[in-house]
């Protein structure tokens, strides 16, 4: 059986058609109502326990693959406006605390686990690892110094500015008008690269598959401009890297932001192991979420091999 | 210099330092990633400049590093706009990850992604990779009903300290062993180790890689670790 944990959005949606396309089946545990869910787990050291759903029971063993797309409490809209010390607010951080424990070692097929997602905490930290599978990275510094950004702006033109940690914040340019402002780096690290002109591609990949999307914008972060999307190969040698790259990482999802640059080198700016992945195209979007399927799907089916299957199976509810 | 990161708050990290050899140590605290001067090379970081106790200091003079801070609180950036503290904490605890790890230099920890001095574990992947270092272990029980989690609150414990090769507290030379086992599981030098002393004795009862760096022993051990990996 597999198990769904996340909210109602759009990747999960994809999924869940994946899932009942090929008529696996699976519990999905909305995050946003928890209120009628119970966990008990005992570890000895392996996690056995019970999941309580809507008066439901299901055995903890009974699943084999689990997708992980959780949503920090805080954020969802029934708690934003409770008091975090109601007793649904510590219900839902209880379960929350205890389902990401569970995620992290359960004895099953976890996309993706969640210590595994820790690396995109640290931009830097990351980039190093991404070096390592041969992608090029920018020239970077991180400081509290504005006369060290002053003279690394004047070294490389063009450069711009974006987080250090995984809270998302839209790539910028640095430009004559921030000269004012830089003295604020005085108040906090912060990371400025080397800008690189060329072609965005953004990779997914899925266990051992992956697809590509090759992505026109008019924006430094694609993400915030006008963008096309078309679906493209990659040359082999970096579709490999792509593929080293999520495994070093343990991710068996994750959304790899490629760059060619205008002298042909490729750069790597990130791996998000939580991609959203229905935003790259209605067609991109559904294989994508068909190949999740099969691939939590088909662990399923042979973690369950020569084992009684327990439980009550139910589908996505409607 | 050996680098003790610590909370503004933790008198520990001052009282190490003062046992420490005079001017063998300095602490970076998370108001010395708001003081002008840090300049790291995300690509070469062996010419870093680095802010820590208000002055600067090049990386490649640091020695060792202590960290004993999990994270960068936003609760100790008083001197950031309330409403940036968490968002600014987030970008310091990233920075200094990276920053961290990239150091070439002995750390009690070593930073790993989420966690500032070792992995960021929660009691049930502490309790499996007990087992699987072959330490005796009971069963944890977790429940979103309040009861099984409370269950352990009155179990006795005794404690083992393991710094590099030495062990303080507890003295069963057994126990002692299988400290030393689970710190090098969890790649770590710097680990206290609690064990069961009622029903299961010598069990395994909880880790922590933050243990009171100013109980007795514990700097002299911190000193005698960097001075073999100085010399290793």
């Amino acid at each position: 059986m597999i198990l769904l944990w996340g909210v109602e959005e759009a990747p999960l949606r994809l999924l869940r058609d994946g899932l009942e396309e090929i008529g696996a089946t699976f519990l999905f545990l909305n995050h946003a109502d928890l209120s009628r869910v119970h966990l008990e787990v005992e570890y000895s050291p392996r996690a056995a326990g019970v999941l309580e759903v809507n008066g439901t029971a299901y055995r903890l063993e009974a699943f084999r693959s689990v997708f992980v797309r959780p949503h920090d409490v805080s954020d969802l809209p029934d708690f934003v406006d409770r008091e975090a010390a109601s007793a649904g607010w510590r219900h839902a951080g209880a379960l929350q605390s205890l389902l990401w424990s569970y995620a992290d070692v359960a004895d099953a097929l976890v996309v993706n686990r969640p210590s595994a997602m820790l690396s995109n905490g640290s931009k830097p930290y990351q980039s190093r690892l991404i070096e390592k599978q041969g992608f090029e990275v920018p020239e970077t510094l991180l400081t509290t110094d504005p006369e060290a950004v002053r003279r690394f702006r004047a070294a490389h033109a063009d450069v711009i500015y974006k987080s250090i940690s995984g809270t998302r914040s839209i790539v910028s340019r640095l430009n004559d008008g921030h000269d004012g402002r830089l003295e604020d780096v005085r108040w906090c690290p912060t990371q400025f690269q080397r800008y690189v002109d060329g072609i965005d591609y953004r990779v997914h990949v899925v266990g051992n598959w992956l697809v590509a999307a090759r992505i026109l914008s008019d924006a430094v972060d694609y993400r915030y401009g006008t963008t096309e999307m078309e679906r493209c190969e990659l040359p082999a040698s970096v579709a490999g890297r792509c593929l080293a790259l999520s495994q070093a990482l343990r991710l068996p999802l994750a959304g790899i932001d490629l760059r060619q640059a205008a002298d042909g080198r490729w750069f790597c700016f990130e791996v998000n192991p939580a991609p959203g992945f229905s935003a790259y195209g209605v067609e991109i979007g559904r294989e994508i979420g068909h190949r999740i399927a099969r691939l939590l799907a088909e662990h399923d089916e042979r973690g369950c091999l020569g084992a009684r299957r327990e439980g009550t199976y139910r589908s996505w509810p409607k | 210099m050996i680098l003790i990161v610590a909370s503004r708050a933790d008198d520990g990290a001052g009282r190490l330092s003062m046992e420490l050899p005079r001017g063998s140590s300095v602490i970076l605290t998370p108001l010395d990633l708001s003081r002008p001067g840090w300049r790291v090379n995300g690509r070469e970081t062996s010419d870093s400049i680095a802010v820590a106790g208000g002055r600067t200091l090049e990386s490649r003079g640091i020695t060792g590093v202590v960290c004993l801070l999990p994270r960068v609180f936003a609760k100790e950036l008083g001197h950031i706009k309330a409403e940036d503290r968490a968002y600014v904490a987030d970008e310091m605890t990233a920075f200094l990850v990276f920053w961290l790890s990239s150091l070439d230099c002995p750390k009690l920890n070593s930073p790993t992604p989420g966690c500032l001095s070792g992995p960021i574990w929660s009691r049930e992947r502490w309790l499996l990779e007990a087992a699987s270092a072959g330490l005796p272990v009971t069963t944890l029980r977790r429940s979103t009903r309040a009861a099984a989690d409370a269950e352990c609150s009155s179990e006795r414990h005794v404690t083992v300290t393991v710094t590099g090769r030495s062990c303080l507290g507890h003295e069963d030379p057994q126990l002692r062993e299988r400290a030393r086992r689970l710190a090098s599981a969890a790649g770590v030098d710097l680990l206290s180790v609690q064990f069961r002393t009622d029903d299961t004795v010598g069990g395994f009862a909880g880790a922590d890689q933050f243990p009171d760096v100013s109980q007795p022993g514990v700097a002299e051990a911190i000193w005698d670790f960097f001075q073999d990996a100085g010399r290793a």
